[in-house]
């Protein structure tokens, strides 16, 4: 093949080799070292709405009065297409410098050194994080990213819904999934009347909800080494659990729920008043309590055995913040994520929108600015924090899209494509096959 | 829009037709179709017609018009209120929407007006040369030239923007409209330089050879002769080329990242952010306005989609 | 503006055509390089070298975070053994094979009824374009709920004759379907070019053909298809090619999952997923270069046969 290889051909593909050394090499370009005034530049990325966006300005603006050597070029986005452009960037070695970073994404990147270690950098102060809080930014030994903030998932109970049907709202330490199956059913039973469906429960497509069903039977999702650590049975009786919940009409047929799945916040049947209770992260209570118009009751997710202290919760970090491992310039980069997460000023602009600071000085100085939601999924997460257990080992390389692999799974089950068996096994060795193929 | 801008050719230009027998054109012909006589029978039938065409037309049209009265409602009802009655219109989305995000979305506007304005010119310019040359001429490697053309575009755009913008940052192109604009004066849109080559041989090349007989070279043919002709193509490439490039997101958000260069479909999904709340309504309001433009610039291009050689006054 | 001014002192070269006859190939080598030099410099400047580049990297396992390294084959053996690029490529031939013919047959034959000296033609020809307007926007995914959901205004409609409609979209088996209508609901763009393709068939062609005393059926199938067979052919051509690379509709209609159950997961949705999502654009780019190999050949098989149908006026 390379015999006959043409002089117009080989030229052009030097000019390909030429670009694909580029994609290797290291610090060749994006934002020179110094701005003409001997101020630096530095580029910050984030994902978010309007209000995020807005908030984020405000603390950079008040971020550069304070330190008028350090220009912020604001790069905001939205979730999806900021992933496409992140990876884009990354592989021109053209990264911002501050990015904001994502539990299913941290590993991918930290773990293929594209994101500085902040533990060596002396201007970021993390003193003020627990361990377990650090432990959510760590990586194969390296701080890839600071907590933001924390949430819990939790069961979010319509009292509306549970007071058109008639239902008590359960007692959520000792509840167990047979309890919440019958209270689903019996919701969706005293709430169907008139023109107004209910389906009782929504489904959870989440891979954090499996990883809770996982640690209640003694597993875990992933394990500290970067491997799977569940059995296809585990992943099998979770499945069969949704199925028991479209069986026993505590939840939407199978169509209904793939529509679900799929929608936005404000159009999914929780939101929309067509189910009393649902899954969520605590910092989703407001934009519900918002769409539903009624009050939203915090409950713990059931447990296995009827004890609250082996329901299995953890703190997830709602988000991180990151530095590529390409910036130009680590020192100011650590310096503004200092002032992101360690700043009493910068963190009463943003208050809760990155989720609930585990830093006391801040938990102190965002009280008095507190919603009534934020209070109500700041008690639920003081109110869980003695029966958490072990915080979830960071998902390794490989598995940032596990959630659409369960989602599919799942949806395979409720259309009776597959029965909870095979697919158990099938999620398992898909999983395994994600993680075997991001090793090198 | 008068006929009398397009170029009269001389009458010894004598197209072939299929049939053999040619009826000279009077003046104040009607358009092909429409001289035939009308009969009641024929009338029921345009009746019945135009029942079809209308009732087709709401099919068409009805998701649009929900997405219009949307706008209008306040942003908790959309997905509640259903149907098409709107009790009252809430004009307060366009007020938010239009200053919800870092910039006001006249922002936005300009920016893809930029985008747009270069995008046209650009595949106006190359696309037609490019396709005046594979139609027209007689060149060593023709067919191979025009088979590489036509593969370049079957390569998936989502493996080739990694290393484009590999390209483009190394240029320092990237944040600027220029990844967005150059390409177009390059003739990458193979799309549009086969659209015009298949136009151009539409034409009957006996007004070529005329022109040639006066003297003409190529780029007088090309620019007297081809293009007026081949306007429908053109205002083709224009309507398609505002329309794509208005709407193109991949490569808008991918090059662009900085608020105030977005243009308008990278700051309509800054509205919706999966992991948090949406304000639809005025995510629909402002999708309204950004179809306006695109609307207006349709209905004007469309009076040049029919100034073919049917309405020119050629035969 | 200086390609203009090449162009013009091309004008002697081009002139003495009359003699061009005697040597018959390649008369106009000069003229073409000036004509083609955008494209030249757009083939070799940006076009090449990403693609040579895809190429390459559909040999390695490039994650887009760390060097690539060489694996050969690897890629598409691993490819062969998929069962979800089968599927993907499954899901992609449906939609070509039911999609093109179906949006083109639709697209034609509004055209045609447009053509005719219709009444208020630029309101329908608005009208029936409006849909492809909105493009790839976000607000289509909603409105595409609206109308195919589970409580849909579809299945709104057929509750009123006693028929519980299927969750259109969200079934895994009429997604796919519903995907298909929402492309042959956006047939505006090949009408537009139909309609400008009408536009183009000198309007004598038909006053003559009256005289004959030609029908309407004999009109379209002398005058109308061969004159417009050109064009016919392109949408053809690039229907198909768009085809087999659609990507948006299914992207925002299953939120880019290719959901339910991977019905609507398209050949470049899935490549795309394995290379933006899943980090591996060697992959990636194998798969691109397999649709280029089965495009190219569906577009070579398509040129072939122009040979017999498709009626040029050289």
């Amino acid at each position: 093949m390379m015999t006959t290889l043409t002089r117009r051909s080989a030229l052009a593909l030097f000019a390909g080799t030429a670009a694909v050394g580029a994609l290797a090499a290291c610090g060749t370009n994006g934002g020179g070292a110094k701005n003409a005034d001997g101020s630096v530049t530095l580029r910050v990325a984030w994902w978010g709405n309007d209000v995020r966006n807005k908030q984020t300005q405000q603390v950079i603006d008040a971020f550069q009065s304070a330190h008028p050597d350090i220009k912020i070029q604001a790069e905001p986005g939205v979730w999806s297409g900021y992933w496409d452009k992140l990876a884009t960037q990354t592989a021109a070695n053209d990264a911002p410098d501050v990015i904001q970073m994502d539990l299913a994404y941290i590993a991918e990147y930290g773990g293929r050194g594209a994101l500085l270690d902040l533990s060596k950098q002396s201007q970021l102060n993390v003193s003020a994080f627990d361990q377990n809080t650090l432990a959510a930014g760590q990586y194969s030994g390296k701080l890839n990213g600071i907590s933001t903030g924390q949430n819990a998932l939790a069961v979010f109970a319509n009292v509306k819904v549970f007071e058109a049907a008639g239902v008590p709202i359960p007692d959520d330490t000792k509840w167990t999934w047979d309890d919440y199956v019958t209270t689903a059913a019996a919701v969706a039973a005293g709430a169907s009347k008139g023109g107004t469906v209910n389906y009782g429960s929504s489904y959870s497509f989440n891979d954090s909800t499996l990883n809770i069903w996982l640690r209640q039977r003694g597993e875990h999702l992933y394990t500290q080494d970067g491997q799977t650590g569940f059995t296809a049975d585990g992943v099998s009786s979770f499945l069969a659990l949704q199925k028991k919940l479209m069986d026993s009409k505590a939840a939407a047929p199978a169509s209904v729920a793939q529509e679900d799945a799929a929608a936005a916040v404000e159009q999914t049947l929780a939101a929309t008043n067509k189910t009393g209770l649902s899954l969520w992260w605590t910092n989703q209570l407001a934009p519900l309590t918002k769409a539903t118009g009624s009050e939203i009751k915090l409950l713990r997710v059931p447990s296995q055995d009827g004890k609250a202290k082996d329901d299995g919760l953890f703190y997830k970090p709602s988000m991180y913040w990151s530095a590529s491992s390409r910036s130009k310039h680590t020192a100011e980069a650590a310096t503004f994520i200092d002032y992101l997460v360690n700043s009493t000023d910068a963190a009463k602009v943003i208050t809760t929108e990155r989720g609930f600071s585990s830093s006391p000085a801040i938990q102190d100085a965002i009280k008095p600015l507190l919603t009534a939601d934020d209070k109500s999924a700041l008690n639920f997460l003081n109110t869980i924090k003695p029966e958490l257990g072990d915080p979830p080992a960071v998902p390794p390389p490989g598995t940032s899209t596990v959630s659409t692999v369960l989602a599919r799974y799942t949806t395979d089950i409720l259309f009776g494509r597959s029965t909870p068996e095979a697919a158990g096994a099938a999620f398992k060795g898909e999983v395994d096959g994600l993680i075997k193929n991001a090793k090198k | 829009m008068t006929t009398e801008s397009a170029p009269r050719v001389t009458t010894d230009a004598k197209p072939s037709a299929p049939g053999s027998s040619r009826a000279p054109r009077e003046a104040g012909t009607p358009a092909p179709g429409a001289g035939f006589t009308r009969r009641p029978r024929l009338q029921a039938k345009s009746v019945l017609k135009h029942a079809i065409l209308i009732s087709a037309a709401i099919i068409m049209i009805y998701p649009l018009l929900w997405m219009v009265v949307s706008s209008f409602r306040p942003s908790e009802d959309v997905f509640r209120a259903p149907g098409l009655w709107l009790t009252e219109a809430h004009l307060e989305n366009y007020a938010t929407g239009w200053n919800a995000l870092t910039s006001p979305f006249s922002t936005y506007l300009l920016n893809s007006a930029i985008v747009v304005l270069g995008a046209i010119i650009g595949n106006l310019v190359s696309c037609s040369m490019a396709a005046y040359a594979f139609a027209r001429l007689d060149f060593r490697g023709k067919k191979w030239m025009f088979a590489a053309m036509l593969v370049t575009i079957m390569l998936p755009i989502h493996v080739v923007i990694v290393p484009q913008y590999i390209l483009f940052s190394q240029i320092g192109w990237v944040n600027t409209f220029a990844p967005l604009i150059v390409p177009k004066f390059l003739a990458t849109d193979a799309f549009f330089t086969f659209l015009m080559v298949q136009f151009i041989r539409g034409i009957p090349k006996e007004l070529d050879e005329a022109a040639r007989i006066d003297g003409a070279g190529h780029p007088r043919i090309f620019l007297r002769i081809i293009l007026p002709l081949m306007t429908p193509a053109l205002a083709t490439t224009t309507i398609f080329t505002f329309i794509w490039t208005w709407s193109d997101f991949f490569s808008q958000l991918i090059y662009l990242t900085s608020p105030n260069v977005f243009t308008v479909p990278v700051a309509l999904r800054s509205f919706v952010d999966a992991q948090s709340s949406t304000d639809w309504g005025a995510m629909f309001a402002m999708s309204v306005v950004s179809l306006l433009p695109v609307f207006i610039a349709f209905l004007i291009g469309q009076k040049f989609l029919v100034k073919g050689i049917a309405t020119t006054g050629i035969k | 503006m200086s390609a203009l001014a090449e162009l013009g002192s091309l004008k002697k070269s081009g002139g003495n055509k009359a003699q061009g006859k005697v040597k018959r190939t390649f008369k106009d080598n000069r003229a073409a390089f000036v004509f083609l030099a955008p494209w030249i410099v757009g083939l070799v400047a940006i076009t090449i070298g990403p693609m040579l580049i895809s190429l390459y990297l559909s040999f390695t396992d490039y994650n887009l975070i760390q060097e690539p390294n060489w694996i050969g084959g690897e890629n598409f053996t691993r490819m062969m053994q998929d069962d979800r690029f089968w599927n993907s490529l499954r899901v992609t031939l449906t939609y070509v094979i039911v999609g093109v013919p179906l949006q083109l047959g639709l697209a034609l034959a509004v055209a045609m009824a447009l053509d005719k000296g219709i009444k208020g033609l630029p309101f329908y020809r608005s009208v029936f374009y409006l849909p492809s307007l909105l493009g790839s926007s976000v607000a289509v995914a909603i409105l595409w709920k609206q109308m195919f959901g589970t409580s849909g205004l579809v299945n709104q409609l057929l509750a009123m004759v006693g028929i519980t409609g299927p969750g259109w979209i969200s079934d895994p088996s009429t997604a796919l379907g519903s995907i298909i209508l929402l492309h042959v609901w956006t047939f505006g763009s090949p009408m537009i070019i139909f309609l400008a393709g009408l536009r183009q068939i000198p309007a004598m062609y038909y006053e003559a053909a009256a005289v004959d005393g030609a029908g309407r059926t004999t009109r379209f199938l002398k005058i109308t298809l061969p004159l417009l067979s050109p064009i016919i052919f392109f949408n053809l051509v690039l229907q198909i090619i768009g085809a087999f690379q659609s990507f948006t509709q299914a992207f925002i209609v299953s939120g880019g999952t290719g959901g339910p159950s991977d019905s609507t997961m398209f050949f470049t949705l899935y490549l795309y997923q394995r290379g933006f999502g899943q980090f591996d654009m060697g992959y990636a780019s194998a798969m691109a270069w397999v649709l280029l190999v089965i495009v190219g050949a569906f577009t070579a098989v398509n040129f072939y046969a122009s040979k017999f149908w498709v009626f040029y006026d050289d």
